[in-house]
């Protein structure tokens, strides 16, 4: 019989390809489970795999999901909801579903971020099918067709615009702003069937503390971020607190999006200079430089810049992550669930951040620090890529003797691009060390490990023993699975 | 009446980029007068022999008009007064800037510069080769892109600059939202032109082998655009005279070179290696090298940074030396400066000094080119570059600059490969040792003093190249190739023997499928396929009026394979084209070898043979084998390059190790 005042926590992560779709079981006072899902998403679903997941939850939970936590709005964490809907919505009841502030249209900060990002969209948009034009076949042939590399031209450009694709439909809620405006994953799951007229839709904010479910009074949710101020925001991280050691954080590059995007007053394109200055009779000039050697013409090379515009609010997006702590009231242990958040995330839970937590009758305030400290287990951000999760400000100070952690990745279920960053070695041998082997992958472990292992880390043939063993008894398994209390 | 036309056009410039101008302290030091050779057809654009300024923004598809630095008025005021948002402006500061650093490198390497050539398809009996052709001018576009960004195109021989605008809390110095234009920078244009110049030398330094080529190329540009301030001896008179106080300890000449780099963002990343800047006390001081650097240090732009950092020390070293006679003169011998303003007269004489040991190094730098093998270029290779053309031109290192390269390289770690001691013999390339290539060389030595009478008094870099590839190729009006006998179809007859094998490291036999070469698309299968990268007559003359005559030739082969990995993890390589390559687990592997090969036109012998081999030169000529060590260090590098790449490269770039077309692209992101 379960112990209402130190219950148990199930966390169960199904094995559906890179993506985050993971199922947490509380015991509850009358013996039975409070049900939570967090995501539920994956670079490619196989549907007849999903259908069967969900059959399985279905068993598990009766139907009944008590609480849906979604985090942020990449394919990789809702793609299944809309793959699956009709089953969801036929099978499964959401009784509860919690999003970020940044899905609140009650919210004049969230508006006003979502249509920031709505403009990058579109200017990402613009730039794709501008670039897409100027590079078909037949203008590539043109240009290009003597040229003693032409078959390399042609396959760089085949490269840029299957990675612009990927990267696009990554973003699966935000709409480019000439389309419907305003757009959220409320909407989105209100059309898909997941929320329905009886589901209580919440949005939580950084610095919250919930403990409104009275069925598992010996849990309390904390909330760490999306932060709400743009300069965490688009904070991708700096270079030295972090497993990234390779390139220099970007700025959204406005002058680039003002060449794209017309601005709310309809104007065109900004000048850098008088118009004074601009020749009006350029036909000869064309003539001479832009028809006679074509070769050198530069009239989509900067559009390719759309490329980083793309990557910039890949990682603004992951920022947006709903990322919270689970914690056990009666022995102080918390469960990490940080979405995709990025550096910026990570880094505003540190300032002036505090929950009032009651310890042993004591109420105190305590601090992002303490929670680390606490932390059993750790659902890895990103996909152990290197931009998920700060060493300083994260791996370092997890310190508890006993620690979990949970890595959605499968490197047979990924995109080609993906696997280029996923996992770093530097933080999966540092994540290996820190829970002695006690690691879960949605994928096949020894492959990851093997990308691990670069010349560069070190990994104790003891730990890898472990993950074997605790990998093992899940092969033949849709899912890995483990207890914390 | 004897019309001359004048030596030098002048042109007004910023010394370093626009943001100096709007502080009272750097603003008078910010102008500057670039002298540049007078272009007698210099026409709109500016469009003179080596560069064209083409001003098109595709990004709002507009065309700015043209300067014409012959006018009347532009020409009575030394150009146009400096402006950031005048575009005419533009055009002459690029103008001016990339014209001052190719002079620069023809008065080091004695020749003019060619800009590497436009390789295009040719199609003949049905045959398709690759054909050089000529490019007269380097493109320069000023407004090209809309990022902090600019880059040299090796695909479209152009420098393309961007423009952005700042955000305010960015930096105190500029006004938020103010546009900054990369065109304007001395630094930004002197390195991209750099950049141009060092593709048209050797155009495999593109080609990411190891992790030293592409840090080279950047390290290399680096140390031109910062050698280049310092040869303004006018920038110099003023610093040195306000912050006399750190001249003793030579503080100043590390802290400018900082300086010059921070004014335009990341671009001077490469020099934060010289020193820092205590946060506590403010006082700059120069890092001190730990001896590990090389052997540590992997990412290419880090790697750039000790390549500078090394330089720069040699440099500081030189001025050291040639200064403290100076200093004692002015000190009544104890070296201690007084209180107060330093005498302007010292002041002068210090940045004179400064000013000839920075272009002495430029000089010594770029001379080292020649003498780099043609592919897969490391550090130590370029040590021994340095090392080498400096005793060429001249015997005697009577002040010590060979002793201080080698010093500050050997602080940093930087050893060349197989190299048993750091002194100027062992570091000197040595005559190449081998039986019967003498006789060959001797059919050689006609041909090449032929050659060598028909460049001799030609200036016309259009002549030149067609002569050049005449040399090479044979052939270049359709004419039949047996009229003329050229150096491909020389090496390819009479070099295809072992002995040559051994000296060069690359495949001329007839079993060259073994080792992954293709067959020679113009002679059919008999002959291996390579390449004759170039064919220049090099005379130089050292300062103390020795003449050096010498013939430089490069090669390179590529050597293709498929890597087998086995179940224990041990991989080896097998040619492409054999059994067992169709499982698509086996990744393509690409070895570049090539061969420098220097030849004294006094003495007709052949001086030095600076290598890359495929073939394992030391089991020949007895048995071939592959070089195993380069191509695993290949294997190993291209394998571990994931850590290399940025987030740009991981998603766009197609395969790892295949070509890149813009290289520089991703390099220079601000």
């Amino acid at each position: 019989m379960a112990d209402p005042n130190s219950p148990k926590i199930v966390v169960r992560m199904y094995k559906t390809g890179t993506g985050d779709f993971f199922l947490l079981r509380i015991d509850k006072m009358d013996g039975k489970k409070f049900n939570i899902l967090l995501d539920c998403g994956s670079y490619k679903f196989d549907k007849t795999r999903l259908d069967e997941i969900i059959d399985d939850m279905h068993a598990l939970t009766d139907g009944i999901i008590d609480l849906l936590i979604v985090t942020h709005e990449h394919e990789d964490h809702i793609s299944g909801f809309e793959t699956a809907k009709d089953k969801f919505s036929k099978l499964i009841t959401f009784k509860n579903v919690w999003f970020a502030w940044t899905e609140d249209k009650d919210d004049p900060f969230a508006n006003d971020l979502r249509e920031h990002h709505s403009k990058i969209r579109l200017a990402i948009y613009n730039a794709y099918e501008k670039v897409s034009k100027l590079m078909d076949n037949e203008n590539l042939r043109t240009l290009y067709q003597g040229e003693r590399n032409y078959a390399d031209i042609k396959h760089l450009k085949e490269t840029f615009i299957s990675s612009m694709d990927w990267l696009n439909s990554l973003n699966y809620v935000t709409p480019p702003a000439h389309q419907i405006a305003g757009t959220t994953m409320v909407d989105k799951f209100r059309s898909w069937g997941i929320i329905k007229d009886d589901t209580v839709v919440e949005f939580r904010e950084p610095g919250e503390i919930y403990n409104g479910f009275s069925e598992i009074e010996g849990i309390r949710f904390l909330i760490l971020g999306p932060p709400k101020n743009l300069k965490d925001l688009f904070d991708e991280g700096k270079t030295d607190d972090y497993y990234k050691k390779r390139e220099k954080p970007s700025g959204f590059n406005f002058e680039f999006i003002d060449a794209l995007v017309n601005d709310k007053e309809g104007t065109a394109i900004s000048y850098p200079f008088e118009t004074d200055y601009i020749v009006t009779d350029f036909q000869k000039y064309m003539e001479k430089y832009t028809n006679q050697e074509k070769w050198r013409s530069i009239e989509s090379d900067w559009l390719l810049n759309v490329g980083n515009l793309a990557i910039r609010l890949e990682r603004c997006l992951n920022n947006t992550s709903l990322a919270f702590a689970l914690q056990l009231k009666s022995n102080e242990h918390v469960l990490l669930f940080t979405g995709d958040a990025e550096y910026g995330n990570w880094s505003s839970w540190y300032n002036k951040l505090f929950w009032d937590i009651q310890t042993n009758g004591i109420t105190s305030q305590r601090d992002i620090n303490y929670l680390l400290k606490n932390t059993v287990f750790y659902k890895v951000g990103h996909h152990l890529s290197q931009n998920g999760t700060p060493k300083e400000k994260g791996i370092d100070l997890m310190t508890s003797p006993v620690f979990a952690a949970m890595v959605s990745l499968d490197l047979d279920i990924i995109h080609p691009k993906w696997r280029n960053t996923m996992p770093c070695d530097y933080l999966g041998a540092a994540l290996i060390e820190k829970t002695k082997g006690n690691i879960y992958f949605s994928g096949d472990h020894n492959k990851i490990i093997n990308n691990i292992q670069t010349a560069r880390v070190n990994i104790s043939r003891k730990n890898i023993d472990q993950i074997n063993s605790v990998c093992k008894p899940f092969l033949d398994k849709n899912f890995v699975e483990v207890e914390i209390n | 009446m004897i019309q001359k036309a004048p030596p030098f056009r002048k042109l007004r410039g910023y010394a370093f980029d626009p943001s100096l101008s709007q502080k009272i302290d750097t603003a008078f030091i910010n102008l500057l007068t670039y002298k540049i050779p007078w272009e007698e057809n210099l026409k709109e654009g500016p469009i003179g022999e080596y560069v064209e300024v083409i001003d098109y923004d595709p990004t709002t598809q507009t065309w700015y008009i043209p300067v014409d630095l012959n006018n009347n008025y532009i020409l009575a005021q030394d150009g146009l007064f400096p402006s950031e948002s005048n575009p005419q402006y533009h055009q002459q500061m690029c103008y001016a800037v990339a014209m001052t650093t190719i002079m620069n490198f023809e008065k080091a390497l004695g020749r003019p510069i060619m800009w590497s050539p436009h390789q295009i398809f040719q199609n003949k009996n049905n045959q398709t080769s690759s054909d050089p052709e000529y490019v007269k001018t380097l493109r320069i576009y000023p407004h090209a892109i809309r990022d902090a960004n600019a880059f040299y195109s090796p695909q479209k021989k152009a420098l393309l600059f961007g423009y952005f605008s700042t955000k305010s809390n960015n930096t105190n110095d500029l006004l938020p939202n103010a546009l900054v234009f990369t065109c304007l920078s001395h630094d930004i244009i002197a390195h991209e032109t750099t950049h141009a110049i060092l593709d048209g030398i050797h155009s495999k330094y593109s080609e990411d082998t190891n992790p030293d080529v592409l840090a080279f190329h950047e390290a290399i540009a680096d140390i031109v655009a910062l050698f280049q301030h310092f040869t303004f001896p006018e920038v110099l008179t003023h610093q040195i005279a306000k912050t006399r106080g750190d001249l003793s300890t030579q503080n100043l000449l590390g802290e400018l070179a900082q300086q010059f780099g921070s004014a335009v963002g990341n671009y001077g990343a490469l020099r934060d290696a010289i020193g820092v800047t205590d946060k506590d006390t403010k006082i700059w001081h120069a890092k001190v090298p730990n001896g590990l650097e090389y052997q540590n240090e992997k990412e290419p732009h880090n790697r750039g940074a000790i390549l500078v950092s090394a330089v720069f020390d040699t440099f500081l070293t030189i001025y050291r030396n040639r200064t403290a006679d100076l200093l004692r003169i002015a000190t009544g011998g104890s070296g201690i400066l007084p209180e107060g303003y330093l005498h302007p007269d010292l002041v002068n004489r210090l940045a004179k000094e400064a000013s000839k040991s920075a272009q002495h190094v430029l000089n010594m730098c770029i001379r080292a080119l020649d003498y780099c093998p043609p592919v897969d270029i490391t550090f130590g290779d370029y040590l021994r570059g340095i090392i080498t053309a400096d005793i060429d031109l001249e015997e005697e290192d009577s002040c010590e600059y060979r002793l201080a390269f080698i010093d500050s390289f050997r602080k940093r770690g930087i050893y060349p490969e197989g190299i048993k001691s750091l002194s100027e013999d062992s570091l000197k390339y040595s005559a190449p040792v081998a039986q019967n290539i003498g006789s060959s060389v001797s059919v050689l030595s006609d041909f090449l003093r032929k050659f060598s009478n028909e460049m001799a008094f030609t200036f016309d870099r259009k002549i030149i190249f067609d002569i050049t590839k005449k040399y090479i190729k044979g052939d270049i009006q359709g004419n039949n190739e047996n009229d003329f006998f050229a150096l491909h179809s020389r090496i390819a007859g009479k070099f295809s023997t072992r002995e040559f094998e051994k000296l060069t490291g690359l495949v001329f036999s007839e079993t060259y499928k073994e080792f992954g070469v293709n067959p020679s698309p113009s002679y059919g299968t008999a002959f291996p396929s390579f390449y004759i990268r170039s064919l220049k007559l090099a005379s130089r003359v050292g300062p103390k009026g020795n003449k050096t005559n010498q013939i430089i030739i490069t090669l390179s082969q590529n050597a293709h394979f498929v890597v087998v990995k086995e179940d224990s993890g041990k991989v080896h390589f097998q040619p492409r084209g054999s059994s067992l390559n169709e499982e698509p687990e086996n990744h393509p592997l690409t070895l570049m070898g090539g061969v420098t090969l220097i030849f004294d036109l006094d003495k007709m012998s052949l001086k030095y043979c600076i290598s890359k081999p495929i073939l394992d030169q030391d089991s020949l000529p007895a048995g071939m084998k592959i070089n195993e060590k380069r191509i695993l260090a290949l294997y190993n590098y291209l394998t571990g390059y994931k850590a290399n790449s940025s987030a740009f490269a991981a998603y766009f770039v197609p395969e790892q190790g295949t070509t890149l077309l813009e290289p520089f692209s991703m390099l220079h992101r601000l």
